[in-house]
């Protein structure tokens, strides 16, 4: 069982990678992102007509000494939990192997400045807020995770999985950054089929062919819902605003899979009924965006309150944090461990519009796909400083949709408030110029 | 209903039609097994055994293009034989303009409006592939997929058969080449290599028609014969092995560009999940990476419509038949209730 096959990185120059940080800091940082999350929630439910089923999502996030609670049983029962980045990781092998994963990407301004201590300057705040927060344990289900995987998806990921072996195990996952060949293609399968190995190693019984199909099964039923849920807001009537429906995928980070899937059947019940009842948030010429661009991830939801407060609604995104998180399903015809393999291997590479891969034209399709689908007046392309990938792209876009007069503004921001009102003024020219275009 | 459902069902319908039709009409073909499918002047055919015993004005006395094979038991098959058998015996029995002519015009007119949708729909011997295919997965056995450079091969290869076959096929009658002498052993080489040719008269209850050694000539066609029959029997670990090298439908291929069935792609819906290329049969690549044109039918696309099926998009691809939409990609609905865990 400790036998492995392939070794996993090792880091044979370990240094103590230890954040010279107070307990009382510590637990002012933790304390003050249930504050910002508090603010949020605070600003999110100003609308009126929000559908009441997003207590739920509200009490999860606040909340966790429940899923806390239901992870150590868990483990109790040696189960294994599972920290994952990116959208790449396979999520069906992990719950086949009897393991549960949590996604750690995190976007809390508090924890920069501490990791700066053993990060380098110039890296994303994305990078930096997600090992802050896990080092320093503001999450508390960091300490749950038994493994970290890391897909090799952007130069800050990759360094990141480096770091963090310091202190945990990490396993990577070599992404193949031009997919559109079939070495690539073969390659990643063999690196799926790697991670299936290992977490057959890391629990000692192995993934059986039914209960994959299981669980590939039921994560499809997740897809199906979060694309009905996406459609909602396809018509005039807007029910949920931009910011509900990240939050609401985001709560699936950490959450209970089946749980979720129940709640958010509800929620996505509420919402029809509204749009039945005419219980609209915002008015019918309400400018529509589509958010574009580095992922926004909670508690950073500053782009999105300064948009949806200045009068216009997020009706799309193709963001790795919302739009794309549960988005592509993995269809196949027949259940060998081959066959299912090759399909996940496929889910998780193929359709996701990272931008880490070597060019960008599947991504333009599906935005230009999602304006025509949303009816959008306008993009917003969202940059997190130092996010070279998303800014490199930008160009591409910018004289596209230049050349197919789409609005298009972009945002450069960090995760702090000190930009908000700056950001709020250009937002706002923006949105006035998108009422003056219709 | 999704669309791989009736297919089956045509499927199903389509072989029991072709391979037990004869069953259902009244009129019997008494001909014997190896008889010319069109009326050969008299003149030409001097054995006994060739004289029709028969005349050819009934209307199941057709032929359909993919293999309703001619070497099923009289009494079960509906149709004459398909279009590969007609066209390569055509020369050998010189026959007439008049007759061969409406028979000609009628596979001309299916193959514009169906082409290879015939292939993935009616063809009983797709039908038993797809057979061996579901027998397989029942098994949970893993498929095989063939390399590329077989697929390269064979999509080369199968003109090259064809061609050989018609050049043999004229070639037998003109008496300077000194084929003549051979006639007998060179005649339908299509039918005696064939896979059809064996499979069929044994689900119809009869023998298969074994082959002579007693020449070169008929060991090589016999080897040849073993070799497409296995390969149409590894149908059982690849998907649709025999359809990459049918000359029929090599033939019907070269219609499928400008058929009335049209597969549309709508390339900014398409998201390059790969899921049309996964479960296509016949490898083929073109659904999946055609990312500029909007139509994107293939030469060697069967038409089966697995893609549209699995595709997980609204209206990314369609089938349009005359410019009306029959078939079209859905996203898949979530159940409304679902209470195991």
């Amino acid at each position: 069982m400790s036998e492995k096959k392939e070794p996993v990185f090792e880091n044979r120059y370990p240094f103590e990678a230890k954040i010279q940080v107070n307990e009382e800091k510590i637990r002012e940082i933790r304390e003050n992102y249930i504050k910002i999350s508090k603010i949020n929630l605070e600003k999110m439910r100003r609308g009126k007509n929000r559908a009441a089923n997003m207590a739920y999502f509200e009490n999860a996030l606040l909340d966790k000494t429940e899923r806390i609670k239901e992870l150590k049983e868990f483990k109790a029962k040696g189960g294994k939990v599972i920290g994952i980045f990116c959208v790449h990781v396979p999520e069906e092998l992990i719950y086949a192997a009897g393991c549960v994963p949590i996604r750690m990407s995190c976007g809390f301004y508090d924890t920069i400045a501490p990791a700066e201590e053993i990060l380098p300057k110039n890296i994303c705040p994305l990078i930096k807020s997600s090992i802050g927060f896990n080092f320093l344990k503001v999450n508390p289900l960091f300490e749950l995770c038994d493994i970290i995987i890391i897909p090799t998806s952007c130069d800050g990921k990759k360094k990141m999985a480096e770091i963090l072996s310091n202190y945990q195990e990490v396993w990577t996952l070599e992404m193949p950054n031009d997919r559109d060949n079939e070495v690539s293609r073969e390659f990643w399968v063999k690196q799926v089929r790697l991670l299936k190995e290992r977490l057959e190693n890391l629990t000692g019984s192995k993934i059986e062919k039914k209960v994959l199909k299981k669980y590939i099964l039921k994560l499809h039923e997740r897809t199906a819902l979060v694309r009905e849920l996406f459609d909602l807001r396809v018509g005039q009537k807007i029910v949920v605003d931009g910011r509900d429906v990240y939050f609401v995928l985001q709560t699936a980070f950490f959450d209970n899979p089946i749980r979720w899937m129940e709640k958010v059947r509800l929620l996505i019940n509420e919402l029809k009924k509204n749009i039945q009842n005419n219980k609209v948030i915002v008015k019918e010429s309400t400018p529509r965006i589509i958010m574009t661009g580095s992922p926004l991830i909670w508690p950073n939801m500053k782009l999105l309150h300064i948009i949806e407060e200045s009068g216009a609604v997020v009706v799309a995104d193709d963001s790795c944090a919302c739009g794309q998180y549960f988005y592509n399903p993995a269809e196949l015809e027949e259940w060998s461990m081959k066959s299912m393999l090759e399909a996940l291997s496929d889910k998780y590479l193929l359709p996701v519009v990272c931008p880490v891969f070597a060019h960008c034209d599947d991504r333009i399709d599906r935005l230009l796909e999602l304006i025509e689908k949303y009816k959008a007046d306008g993009v917003i392309y969202h940059i997190l400083r130092l996010c070279q990938v998303f800014d490199f792209e930008y160009i591409k876009i910018s004289k596209l949709f230049e050349k197919k007069s789409i609005p298009l503004i972009k945002i450069e921001t960090e995760y702090s408030e000190e930009d908000a009102g700056q950001i709020k003024t250009r937002i706002e020219a923006f949105i006035e110029m998108l009422e003056a275009r219709r | 209903m999704n669309i791989t459902l009736i297919r089956r069902i045509v499927q199903i319908t389509a072989f029991i039609l072709f391979i037990y039709g004869g069953f259902f009409i009244t009129v019997k073909h008494i001909d014997s097994s190896i008889m010319p499918f069109v009326k050969p002047p008299e003149d030409v055919v001097k054995a006994d055994n060739l004289v029709p015993k028969t005349k050819y004005d009934e209307v199941f006395d057709s032929y359909f293009p993919t293999r309703t094979c001619r070497y099923i038991e009289s009494d079960t098959r509906l149709f004459r034989a398909c279009a590969m058998h007609f066209l390569t015996e055509v020369p050998i029995y010189g026959v007439p303009l008049y007759d061969f002519l409406p028979h000609l015009l009628l596979f001309l007119l299916l193959c514009f409006i169906l082409a290879r949708f015939m292939c993935g729909w009616l063809c009983p011997l797709g039908a038993t592939q797809d057979f061996l295919d579901w027998v397989r997965r029942r098994l949970g056995l893993n498929h095989i997929k063939l390399p590329r450079l077989f697929v390269k091969f064979f999509e080369k290869f199968r003109y090259v058969w064809l061609t050989f076959l018609f050049i043999m096929a004229i070639a037998i009658v003109i008496p300077i080449l000194g084929l003549t002498l051979y006639q007998k052993d060179l005649n339908l080489i299509t039918c005696n290599t064939c896979p059809g040719r064996i499979i069929f008269p044994i689900i119809t209850g009869g023998s298969p028609g074994w082959y002579l050694f007693n020449n070169p000539i008929n060991i090589v066609i016999a080897v040849i014969a073993m070799l497409f029959l296995s390969i149409f029997l590894l149908s059982f670990f690849g998907k649709r092995m025999w359809c990459r090298i049918c000359p029929t439908g090599a033939l019907l291929s070269l219609f499928n560009k400008g058929c009335l069935i049209v597969k549309e792609k709508n390339p900014e819906k398409c998201t390059k999940c790969g899921i049309c290329e996964r479960v296509c049969p016949m490898d083929n690549k073109k659904v999946f990476k055609e990312k500029s044109k909007k139509i994107v039918n293939d030469y060697n696309c069967i038409n089966c419509f697995k893609c549209v099926d699995k595709c997980p998009e609204d209206d990314c691809l369609k089938v349009k038949f005359l410019g009306k939409t029959i078939f079209r990609s859905k996203k898949e609905k979530p159940k409304d209730d679902k209470k195991d865990n």
